[in-house]
């Protein structure tokens, strides 16, 4: 009777804890605000942008599942894709999702989990050309601060260049777009935002259901780091942080907008230079000519992949 | 009361039952790795003593004014961490065309975690591993590095720190001549050469030198051991035990010798390898940004031959993808 009345304190204060903490605040109590500002600085950076930090910790409420941080060449790579599907494929894409990448990439060949497992454990693939694939996300927003391994304070602070943008420009060719639009594009987010702009990627998934079959939790070059979802580090506060997340990028999953998937951004940005720039990037891309008949066959293979009749 | 203790019967339920959620159905099994591990810096702090130390700087012609920099970098010590090499900025602007000469030329993006220690493809770095190697020591073949951040700090020929601090090196190599081999292989004009480097010089400082932090990750694949791919390519000089042998914690701590890392094309000049190599200065990220930038430029307005550049980068890509050590 002891032993469970111990035990039931002991889960009682587990669940109070979990329920008190969010990922992030978990890690800066495990490691120090301290510790984490003498390790940054080692890398250039500074905690600057502490108020866009806070801000974002605030918002690590249910669902909350990690970040992602690079320049504003990130926003603008976005934000062209929901333009080319607002536009030109008149598909509306709801406010709080955003593209992590382009759907249908054929260099882009791993859809399952399952075939990240077969690629590095069976068919002994090269990890770099793996991970071309992915994007790499952190439960904390300071994770690897002190160690080897994607961390989204750093990648943010130091306005990091986004880890593909190879699809845009496939994009763009495959709609018969001209793809000098995409410079032009990167050139008006420099013009309003300037040159060390940035942006704070922060992913939602309610249900966990979505992340877990397309997230594993992994080394920093890709090898996955152990056979468990990655819901189970965000329930169960013991396990600590895996070194990295990769996020599988595939039309079924991530990259559905249809999914359950939301996505907050952040950045230091006036609301109404934003405003101006969204304005003009839409100019843009209405006036921007392309291909009907590629076009729409781009269309009918998204809507089968969406599987939208 | 009831209500409180079947909440926490539930918590108790769901975390007694919290084995995970396995996500692969084929993972292989992955034996447990052990190895007792401290940072080799701490242990050599704590072996010979700040007092000495600094002393031991000062009689080679230096002094601690590095330290909080040191001390920073040396935090980073983790269990895959190999050694530290110092070196001048010119080594770094050799290593930094050859990384630009590759994403803009050769099409081949690097990471960022990883830096060319000799030129890579040379038919010269053909030793896959130190038992083809044959005996003797030429430095050409190797890196040399301490095992602690103030590894050796009464020899300022084997120290990494005295190296950092007078932005020097123990070898005598003129790398605008070291690099031709490059240009000539992409029949880029080499006359163009002593101009890039005079554009590095001029961007960057030459106060200090460069130190580099360099790691085996082999473990992240979680079937290999640690140091794997450290046991084939590092020799631990003045000891004949394996390299992982040797940085064990329990090994006696004073680390008087060198470790040696042999330079080939499919494992240390290998960017698809396990190998990590931090590199570090004391230059702001703007200047350093700055400078890569208009490397970057200088070079993309070189003229190269097409088919060379293609046929380098399949040379690469096949000792690069040929992991067989």
């Amino acid at each position: 009777m002891n032993y469970k009345f111990i035990l039931c304190v002991f889960c009682l204060f587990s669940s109070y804890l979990m329920a008190e903490e969010s990922p992030t605040e978990r890690y800066v109590s495990q490691h120090t605000m301290t510790d984490i500002k003498y390790n940054l600085r080692l890398e250039n950076v500074t905690l600057d942008h502490k108020p866009i930090f806070d801000k974002a910790i605030s918002q690590e409420t249910a669902g909350f599942v990690g970040y992602y941080a690079a320049s504003g060449k990130f926003r603008v790579y976005q934000d062209l894709i929901r333009l080319i599907f607002e536009e030109i494929l008149d598909c509306p894409i709801r406010e709080d999702f955003h593209f992590l990448a382009v759907p249908l990439y054929p260099q882009r060949t791993i859809k399952t989990l399952e075939e990240i497992s077969q690629a590095f454990f069976y068919q002994k693939a090269h990890p770099q050309k793996v991970i071309e694939q992915f994007i790499p996300m952190h439960l904390s927003l300071y994770g690897n601060h002190n160690q080897i391994g994607f961390c989204p304070a750093k990648d943010f602070s130091l306005a990091a260049e986004p880890t593909h943008l190879a699809d845009l420009y496939w994009f763009f060719e495959t709609l018969e777009i001209d793809p000098a639009l995409i410079e032009e594009a990167m050139e008006i987010g420099q013009n309003y935002f300037g040159v060390d702009h940035r942006i704070l990627v922060q992913l939602f998934d309610p249900s966990y259901e979505l992340m877990d079959q397309n997230s594993y939790p992994a080394s920093p070059n890709g090898f996955p780091y152990v056979n468990q979802a990655v819901s189970d580090y965000l329930l169960k506060s013991t396990l600590g942080f895996p070194p990295q997340i990769y996020l599988l990028l595939h039309e079924n999953g991530l990259l559905n907008p249809a999914s359950t998937l939301a996505i907050k951004r952040y950045a230091k940005i006036q609301p109404t230079k934003l405003k101006n720039y969204e304005q003009e990037l839409r100019i843009l891309i209405k006036a921007a000519s392309y291909n009907h008949l590629e076009k729409d066959l781009y269309k009918e293979q998204l809507m089968q992949a969406w599987e939208i009749s | 009361m009831i209500k409180a203790y079947a909440i926490s019967l539930l918590c108790c339920i769901s975390l007694i039952g919290a084995e995970g959620k396995e996500i692969f159905s084929l993972y292989p099994e992955c034996p447990k790795h052990e190895m007792p591990y401290r940072s080799p810096s701490a242990r050599y702090i704590d072996t010979y003593g700040w007092e000495s130390i600094s002393q031991g700087l000062k009689n080679i012609g230096t002094n601690m004014i590095h330290r909080t920099t040191f001390d920073r970098i040396s935090h980073r010590e983790e269990i895959g961490f190999i050694g530290y090499h110092g070196s001048t900025q010119e080594f770094r602007i050799f290593q930094d065309l050859i990384r630009v000469i590759l994403e803009e030329i050769v099409d081949l993006p690097i990471r960022e975690d990883f830096h060319f220690l000799r030129l890579p493809g040379h038919p010269a770095f053909f030793y896959k591993n130190l038992s083809e190697y044959p005996k003797g020591y030429d430095p050409t073949f190797f890196l040399c590095m301490n095992y602690a951040i103030y590894g050796n700090h009464t020899n300022p020929f084997s120290s990494s720190y005295y190296y950092f601090a007078v932005n020097g090196s123990s070898q005598r190599v003129i790398y605008e001549k070291e690099i031709q081999w490059i240009f000539e292989t992409l029949e880029i004009e080499t006359d163009i050469i002593p101009a890039l480097f005079a554009l590095g010089r001029s961007l960057i400082g030459h106060e200090n030198g460069v130190i580099y932090q360099i790691f085996d990750m082999s473990h992240y694949d979680p079937r290999q051991p640690y140091y794997a791919l450290a046991d084939t390519q590092c020799i631990s000089w003045g000891y004949s035990t394996l390299f992982s042998k040797v940085v064990e914690g329990v090994h006696p701590t004073p680390f008087p010798n060198q470790i040696r890392m042999l330079m080939n094309n499919h494992a240390t000049l290998n960017p698809y390898s396990s190998l990590i190599i931090k590199r570090f200065d004391k230059y702001p990220a703007e200047t350093i940004s700055s400078y890569m930038q208009q490397l970057r430029e200088a070079i993309r307005s070189l003229n190269f031959s097409v088919e060379k550049a293609t046929a380098y980068r399949s040379h690469l890509l096949q000792l690069w993808e040929n992991d067989e050590l």
